[in-house]
Order: C-alpha cells, then structure tokens, then sequence
C-alpha cells in the first residue's frame, strides 16, 4: 500500500475508532493527545526538520491557546475564526521573539528561548487584566461544526474530526514542503550550517521560517485546546508542559513525519494507563526520556524504520540508470564569469595580523595555485574572498562588484563557491541528495509553488534532476548515487565535494587543499577534472601542498608567505625563486 | 628509547599517516621535516596521544606505550605543542607549575631553578599573565612549561614559527643545551634548514610516509630534500 | 519608605548570596564539561533534603548536617555524571541537555514521593531574636547564613586559584588539547568538576533550607537564575558572579517591595536576555578575568 494509503487509513482510524470507546473519559484522553500533536509538530518543524535547539519553542502552544480565549471572549470572535486568528498571533509572536533569540549562539540560544518562555508565563500569570492571572480564562466557547439539533455527532467527535483534518492538511502541506528546495534547506541547515550557507542558503531566512511555521502550528493546536477544555491558565504555559512535548516528539521520532503524531498519541495515553503510578508520572516519564535518549533516540518512527530497511527513507527520485561511462557532458557555470580582484586587503585578528597587502587580480578561465607555508594566511585569504570573513581593510571584487564584507550565503549567488581543507558535506543524505541540495541557487524557492506543485515548480524539479545527473556523470558518482555521503570512500567524498560546488552554478571555484589525502591515481583524476573544468570556462584557485600536482597543473603561482604575496607569476618561475625556497625550506641561521 | 613502528593515524575519514617508523635513542636530537600538509605535527599528536592510533605500535624505554595522553607524560614524555598553547590568562609561573601536574611537591622547586636557570628572562617575568609576553618569552616559556614535567623525551613542534630570525638562533642554542641536560628531543620543523643545524639525524616526512632518512650532514646538502618541499 | 528599601537590599543581599552560591557550581560545571547540568535545580533542592534529614532523622546539628548534606550530593552529581552524561558527551551537546533534564524531572518526582510535596523548614539552632540595627531587622540566622555563603564562595574560588586541581580545572577548561599535554587525567577531572558543582549547589540549598523551606519543586527557578548569573558574571569570574548574584539579589528584593511579588522572577530573565543581546556569545570565554 502506498504511503498515501497508510497515512489516510490511519488518520481516518484515528479520527472514528475512538467513537467506539465507551467512555467519556477516553475520548478525552484521545482528544487531548491528538491536539497536544499540534504542539508536537510544530516543534517537529524547528527542532526535527530545521535543527534548532529551541528548548522553550512549547510555549507558543499557551500562547495561541490564550490569543484565540481572547479572541472569542473578550472580542467576541466567532470560534472558527478565533482559532485561525490566534494561530497567526502566535505566529507574530514568535517571529519578535525568534529575531531576538536567533541573534543567540550555541548553547545560549536554547536557553535563552526557555528566558522568554518564562517570561511569557510570568507575564500571563501576572498581567491579570488581560489573562485574568492564575485562574486563567473561564467559560471559554466550544467549537461546534454541526448546530446544536444534530445531537448525534457529539461534540468530542466533531472535535476529534476538525482536530485530525487540520492535521491531515499540515501533514500534506509539510511533506510537499520537505520535498522541495524548502525542506532541503532545512535539512542543510541543519546538518551543516556553514555548508548550506556557502552553498548561497541563508540560514537565518530558513531557521526563522521554520520557527514561525511551528510556532503557527502549534498556536493552531492551542487554539483547539482552549476550545475544548473550555479553559485555559498559565500553566499550559509551564515548564511541565515544556518537558513533556520534548518527550513526546524524540520518543515518536523527531525529523520524521509520523513521529509527533505517534509520540503524542502513545505519551498522552500512557500515562492513563499507568493511572496506578499516577504520582510517580515523572519519574516514568523522565525514565522513558533516558531510555530513548540512551538506545533509541531516532524514536519510534526510527525503529520502525530500521526494521524495514526496504522503505527507508527514500530519495526524491529513483536511482539514476547506469549510462556508460562516456565522456561525460560538463557542466557549465550558470553565473556570468568575471574578474576577481583583490586590492590591498589586509586582516587582523587580536593583535595577530594574519594578511597584510594582498593585492591580486584573478582573470575568467585562469587555474591558479596558491601556495605558502604553513600559518601563511591562506586559508584566511579564502574565508575573506567567500565570505566567512570579513577583510580589515582593502577591497574584494568579483565581476566588478563588491563583495568584501558579504554573508557567504549573498556570495555564493554572485557566483562565488569554495570546497573545505576537511570534508564538509551532509553525511546523511544520499550523494545524488547532498548534489541536489546544492542547486539551491538555481532551484524555484517559492512556497507556494512547492505546495501547489505547479508547472513552475515541476519545469525547475525537472531541469534540478538533469543537473544532478550531469554532474553525478562528471565526479563519476553516478552507481553510488544513493548511498548515504557517509559510507562514501575518501576519494568519492572528496570528488562529491566539487560536485557539490559545481551545482551551485559558480562561475569562480576555491578548492582547499582538495588532493588532501588522495593517492597518486586519484590526485590525477582530479587533475584531470579541474583542466576540464577550465575548458568549460570556470576560474579555479587551488591551495595545495602537493607540489607535483601544483606545479602541472597551475597557470599561475602566488606563493604567500606570513600573510604577504611574495611571488606571483609561472610555477617554474617560482620553483627556482630565491624567496620561495627560502620560505619554504626557512633560513639560514649562521649569522643572526 | 623511542620507537615508532608502522605508525597508522588520521582524523575522521582521512588517513594522514600511512605506516610512520622512527627511532629517537637517548641523548639524541632527532629532527622530522617536511612541508606541510605531511603529517609531522600528527605524529607528534599520536604519540602524546591526543589522536587515536589507528594501526602500529610506540614504544618507550623497552615498554608498549598506550595511547592515552596523561600516561604519556607519565612515562616521561613531553610535548610542546605546534602554537605554545600557553594558558594565557595565567602568570607564567603558574604554567610552569601546571607543566609539572603529574611532580611530586617536593621536587618543584628544583624543577623551577633548572628551568629558570636555562630562561633568565622568564624568570624576571614570572609573575607577569602570559598573555602578555612576547612570541619569543611565551616560545621560551612553553618550552620550560615543557621541562617541567622532568621529562626524558622532549617533543617541540614547530618551535620557530612565528618568531625572528635572531630569536631562531637563540632556539637552536636552548635546544641543545636541553640535550646537554640529558633530555633527548624530537624536533618538528617546517624551517629544514634550522632542523638539519641543530639535529642529529633526520626523517623527512612527504604525504604520510618518510620518504629519506640519515644523519644531518647528509641531508643538508641533498636535492632530494629540495624536491620533496618544491615538487620538482 | 527608605526603611522598607534598606531591608528589601539587605535581605536581598543575602538571598543574592546563595544564588550566587549555586551558580558558581552551574559555572564550573559549564565551563569544563561545555554542558548545562539541567538537574543543578534538582541537586540544589537534594542538599535541601539531605541536610533536613540529617537534622530532623539522624539528629546531626546544623552546621555538620550542611556539609553531609553537600558530600551526599556529590555523590549523586558524581552518579549523574557516569550514568546520564559521560555516556553521552560526544553526541550533539542538546542530547546532555534532554538527558540531564529528564533526570531532573525524575529526582522531582522523587522527592515528591519521598517526603511528600509540602514545604519543610529545616529546624536551626539559631535564636528567633531579632537583631536590630537602626530601621533594618536581622535575625541571629540571617546573617550567620550570609557569612557562611561568604566563607564558601571564597573557599571555591581559593581552590581554583591556588590548588593543583583547582589549576587543573581552569586549564581544562581554557584549553584542553593543551591541560591534557600536561598529563592531566580528563576523564577524573570532569567527575571531580561535575562533583563540586553538586556540592556547590546543595550547599545553597542546605542554607536556604534553613532560612525558608525545602520542597521539591524549589529547584527550578534558581536553575535559571543561576544560568542568568553566568551570563552576567561572564564564565569563569566568580567575582563577576558573585557581584551579579548581589545585584540580582537586591533589585529582586526592591521589586518585591516596590512593584509586585508577582514580577521579581523577570528581573533576572530580563536582565539576562538584554545582557545576551549585547553580547550574544556571553561575556568572556572562560579566563579573561582573573580567576
């Protein structure tokens, strides 16, 4: 049965079975667990899919709980636009406190979302005129999708059929979003944040997006709670609740589609079933909180998947077919190629400065060797020209624009890409997914096409797949194209590597030390690869130690020495330079 | 006293050393060049055991040598690291008393005079923040940090960068009059020049594998060495 | 007016005291291992208990009943510590922070089902008497508390300034490539760290114990305001902390007396929100002050 198939089955059980149950207190067992979902997707979005460690994101779970109270109560909205209404409150809410909070790095950026967690929950528990303080907003109106007469269908029902639909369209409108260069974004972003923004993806465009989205999300699942229950207070803002819907969501499966539903379904019913342990709850939970972390943490959804290797995650297209390995068709840089210069650039670091005077012009179509000993400044050179860095002083141009100072995202569109002295990659994408990633540059952004799946849309999935192809074919990656970066050999990543920074449509290439590592055969098979990626018009600056290749294969030498140029010109030229060989095999020290 | 056989390691995927064998004997200043990218400051790393061993075997004075880092200092090994890594924010006294953490009480002070007898200019800046001194005074400073330890092997990586070339000179001075206290040394260099002046024998290293080996002399006038830095 | 200021910072002053107390175990904690201990609430509130039942059970007197109180609690840091972060430290560091949460939750949940979830005062040998000192009422207790928080924040940061270990930490935690280049055991050290940290805390709590109640959901704000501390502070002054664990103690106070009980716990989010928005990677890495 097709994945369709299953997810419709399962939604429609989810959403009648529970009318068979007897008892009153169940379905509100069950109806509480599905809404407690909203939450749960939600932070699925910004934690699962995006990477982000927002430890206090549960919040906006209360807070759209209390935005559409308020709405119904006190400006008397109708419940079915309240509820919309208050999800998109929420959503201006967390889009303030996401601008603060992503200005936070590492460790400080979860625990600052948890400051303004409580914050909001001081604030509720306090600013008594609007949230009426702890006793919280009372008498709060049901929603009804059937008039009061048709007694048949009760109101848990109708609850239950409204609750699992919205989840149903979330549902479909997240997995066409994970099928697109949104949802590839995301994943970048969160494997490896300085790749994807090198690679032209804006990481704070894409980790605010996912946090807005959640955050509308899980406002959406408050609203429904307050509606519900009837009533709401401060502590649906709490901690408590904090704790729980982690539990849920890493015990379901985060990163996975299923995984917040089934999560919240079996931990909003686990617990009734333990009622004898009712006070050791936590305890339990905390217990079952370790355990996942321990020895299952992909969750649920994980084992499950695990146990079916067959259906495991699989790429957005079937395996590309074994063509022959026939000269295979270059690509060609999508940007208009230009001239890099670079004119008196210098860069300090806290008394250390590491690049003084650099002035250097890169003409289109040059292959160019930068080499120097060892703290010369070149890789430094590098970040300044790619954006990692930004020059102290001096200018960088590229096709006669600036771009010294840019964000390596804005770099990376003018035509700008580089390759890392260590692997840098998506470990856990297939090769032929970590090269699609890449062509986020050339790829159709919009939202609404990939939700829509228009012709727009369909016409640029459609040429991202003959790129992917083409360039599979080129780094000769194309009978491993499904297998996961990781389990990649150290030649094959190094190659995936330039395919990646082939994809992005740069017209201009940095490789850093790229022979790292290779043996002599695969050292000339890269070679190989970059003469023919001169002949299709791409600019190449290569940093190497292996002077052999180096010294073959370069138009041009610049020789860095202590952060200054001291030779530009032939690499025979350069080996026979006085002030080469002195920076390299170091000076005399007879007379000092 | 030191001998590393068929020395495997790497960082993550990437293999950096591919079968290293070297041997340091007692009273011996034993030199390993090459340009970078090679693997030198990795074999210091190996040894001293901040980079996992991957195939192959160390051994120091006779005995297997494991490859965790505080055991390593206690067999009688000492590294000062590529940069000299000095905690900054601590008075250059306090370095030296951290060098020798695995000392007895006891024998600290005749450390300190041993180190401020063979570095006078640390000794007048030993209450001074490390931060604050000179490349050449913090270079002296790892270096005596180094010897507190009492070792019997001394590892330096890359000692001369970053400093001028009077101060270099000086640095071959200290290094042999370190031998001179009995302490045997393994010198990672970039500057071949410095290294085959000061050493007695050395290895040079190219991509992971010790391409030639032999006493200084004659490496120093060998074109092979030239070519293995220049790739000619 | 005046009066009723003067009070609220002089009980702040000692309320800061302890928080600081706290914080300087989250801080050490932080500063070697790279990790927020999630249970340093909960371990808070464990000396609490442990120094209750000394006093209470076993009869011990107050001052011994502290220190029992902080060695026991090591005890469970140092278990923590094995169990729930060793395991874990070379995962993504949000697995620490989940796993060391999931163990607060769990000691919560314990201590509700030990001693029940009502508040218990900690019996001191400290006379009721008020002292009075122009228009400020202290009590015998008071201010033998405050002097005891004093003489124990400036133990720990005599250890870390003078003794081998205490150097061992700060080097581990400036540059650890480097301290472990010294032939410093790592693995011991984080134990030892993640031990004193507990201890710390429990200390704090043992003497908060005894100046209000223990209860077992006490531990989850001072978590935070220790955090705000560290943040303040910056990581590895305990100067900086101690002096940020005053102001925060006062401006508390004054905003209980002033403004409203319901709006005290802001002071310290808020202030460690804006301090984080000036500098977003927190005030100095470990080292840049003096100890």
């Amino acid at each position: 049965m097709s994945r369709a198939g299953i997810w419709l089955l399962s939604l429609l059980a989810l959403a009648l079975l529970p009318s068979l149950m007897p008892n009153a207190y169940v379905q509100y067992v069950i109806n509480s667990s599905l809404i407690l979902a909203f939450a749960t997707i939600g932070l699925n979005v910004i934690f699962g899919y995006a990477g982000q460690h927002a430890f206090g994101f549960p919040v906006f779970f209360g807070v759209g709980a209390y935005a559409s109270a308020l709405l119904a109560t006190q400006a008397i909205f109708p419940v079915g636009l309240a509820i919309p209404f208050g999800s998109v409150i929420t959503g201006a809410v967390s889009a303030v406190i996401g601008f603060f909070s992503f200005r936070l790095r590492g460790i400080y950026f979860g625990v600052g979302t948890i400051a303004f967690a409580y914050v909001i929950y001081i604030i509720a528990q306090n600013w008594v005129e609007l949230t009426h303080g702890p006793m919280g907003i009372p008498l709060v109106p049901p929603l009804r999708l059937l008039p009061e007469s048709v007694g048949v269908v009760g109101r848990d029902v109708q609850t239950r059929i409204a609750v699992v639909s919205t989840i149903a369209i979330i549902i479909f409108g997240l997995d066409r979003l994970l099928h697109s260069p949104i949802g590839r974004a995301w994943h970048a972003v969160r494997e490896n944040e300085s790749l994807a923004s090198s690679l032209g993806i804006s990481p704070l465009h894409y980790q605010m997006a996912a946090f807005v989205l959640g955050a509308v999300i899980s406002g959406l699942g408050g609203g429904f709670y307050a509606h519900y229950v009837g009533f709401i207070s401060p502590t649906e803002l709490g901690f408590h609740y904090i704790g729980v819907v982690f539990i849920m969501l890493i015990a379901g499966g985060a990163g996975t589609l299923p995984g917040p539903i089934i999560g919240s379904v079996v931990f909003g019913v686990l617990p009734e079933l333990l009622r004898v342990a009712e006070t050791a709850r936590n305890l339990l939970l905390g217990l079952i909180l370790l355990f996942c972390i321990a020895v299952v943490p992909e969750g649920l959804t994980g084992i499950w998947n695990r146990l079916r290797p067959e259906r495991k995650a699989a790429s957005d297209r079937p395996s590309v077919a074994t063509v022959p390995d026939v000269a295979a068709e270059i690509v060609s840089p999508a940007t208009q190629t230009g001239e890099l210069k670079l004119g008196g650039v210098f860069k300090r670091f806290e008394g250390l400065t590491a690049l003084s005077d650099v002035t250097l012009n890169v003409q289109p179509g040059e292959v160019v060797g930068l080499i120097g000993p060892n703290g010369a400044g070149k890789t430094t050179l590098f970040n300044i020209i790619t954006g990692m860095l930004a020059p102290t002083g001096g200018d960088v141009f590229y096709c006669n624009r600036e771009i010294g100072g840019l964000r390596p995202y804005s770099i990376a569109a003018l035509g700008v890409t580089r390759t890392y002295q260590i692997t840098s990659l998506f470990p856990e994408l297939s090769t032929q997914d970590n090269i699609r990633v890449a062509t986020h540059l050339r790829s159709c952004r919009s939202v609404l096409a990939a939700l829509l799946r228009n012709k727009r849309f369909r016409d640029s999935e459609a040429a991202i797949d003959q790129t992917v192809d083409r360039i599979l074919q080129l780094v000769r990656l194309q009978s491993r194209c499904d297998l996961p970066a990781s389990a990649l050999s150290y030649g094959d990543q190094r190659r995936l590597e330039i395919g990646l920074a082939l994809a992005t449509g740069a017209g201009l290439i940095l490789l850093d030390e790229p022979a790292a590592g290779l043996n002599a055969e695969e050292t000339d098979e890269l070679c190989d690869l970059i003469r023919r990626l001169r002949a299709a018009g791409f600019t190449i600056i290569v940093i190497e130690h292996d002077m052999r290749m180096v010294m073959g294969l370069c138009d041009r030498i610049v020789v860095l020495s202590l952060g200054r140029i001291i030779f530009d010109g032939t690499p025979t030229a350069a080996a026979a330079h006085p002030d080469v060989i002195e920076a390299y095999l170091g000076t005399e020290t007879a007379d000092a | 006293m030191l001998e590393v056989i068929e020395l495997h390691a790497g960082y993550g995927r990437m293999a950096v050393l591919h079968g290293i064998s070297l041997t340091v004997n007692a009273g011996e200043i034993v030199s390993l060049i090459g340009s970078n990218g090679a693997g030198k400051s990795t074999t210091l790393r190996t040894i001293s055991g901040l980079v996992a061993l991957r195939d192959g075997e160390i051994r120091f004075k006779g005995a297997a040598l494991r490859n965790r880092p505080a055991e390593v200092v206690q067999s009688g090994i000492s590294q000062v690291p590529e940069g000299r890594r000095l905690f900054s924010d601590m008075t250059v006294h306090e370095n030296l008393l951290l060098g020798a953490y695995t000392c007895a009480p006891g024998e600290l002070a005749e450390r300190l005079e041993q180190v401020y007898d063979l570095f006078p200019r640390v000794r007048e800046r030993s209450r001074q923040h490390a931060g604050s001194l000179s490349g050449g005074e913090q270079q002296m400073v790892a270096i005596g940090r180094g010897l507190m330890a009492k070792p019997q092997l001394l590892m330096l990586d890359e000692p001369s960068m970053g400093l001028a070339p009077k101060l270099v000179a000086q640095l071959a001075e200290i290094i042999k009059r370190i031998r001179g206290l009995g302490v045997s040394v393994l010198l990672v260099e970039q500057n071949a020049r410095l290294a085959l002046e000061i050493a007695d024998r050395a290895y040079v290293l190219q991509m992971g594998t010790i391409v030639t080996q032999g006493p200084s002399a004659t490496l120093r006038g060998d074109p092979f060495v030239r070519r293995a830095y220049l790739g000619l | 007016m005046f009066e009723l200021a003067l009070q609220q910072v002089v009980n702040g002053l000692l309320v800061g005291a302890i928080y600081a107390l706290m914080a300087m175990g989250l801080m050490v904690i932080l500063g070697i291992l790279r990790i927020i201990n999630m249970a340093q609430g909960e371990l808070y509130m464990l000396g609490g208990y442990f120094c209750y039942v000394a006093v209470v059970t076993l009869g011990v007197g107050y001052f011994p009943a502290v220190i029992l109180a902080m060695i026991a609690t090591a005890g469970v840091g140092v278990i923590i510590d094995r169990l729930a972060v060793r395991p874990l430290l070379r995962r993504p560091f949000y697995m620490v922070f989940l796993s060391t949460f999931a163990v607060s939750m769990m000691l919560e949940n314990g201590a509700e089902l030990v001693w029940g979830p009502d508040p218990q005062s900690i019996p001191s040998p400290f006379s009721p008497m008020p002292i009075v000192i122009g228009p400020i009422f202290l009590t015998s207790q008071k201010l033998f508390i405050f002097a005891v928080a004093l003489v124990m924040i400036a133990a720990f940061a005599a250890f870390l300034r003078w003794t081998r270990s205490g150097m061992a930490i700060r080097a581990l935690a400036r540059d650890r490539d480097a301290a472990l280049l010294m032939g410093i055991d790592a693995d011991r050290m984080q134990s030892f760290t993640f031990g004193l940290g507990s201890a710390l805390a429990a200390g704090a709590g043992a003497l908060l114990g005894a100046m209000f109640n223990v209860y077992p959901t006490m531990g989850q704000l001072p978590l935070l305001k220790g955090f705000a501390l560290v943040v303040m502070g910056g990581m590895g002054s305990v100067v900086g902390v101690f002096v940020s664990g005053l102001i925060l103690g006062v401006a508390e106070g004054l905003t209980a007396g002033f403004l409203s009980t319901g709006y005290v716990d802001l002071v310290a989010f808020v202030t460690m929100l804006a301090v984080l928005m000036v500098h977003p990677e927190g005030l100095s890495q470990w080292g840049k002050s003096r100890v």
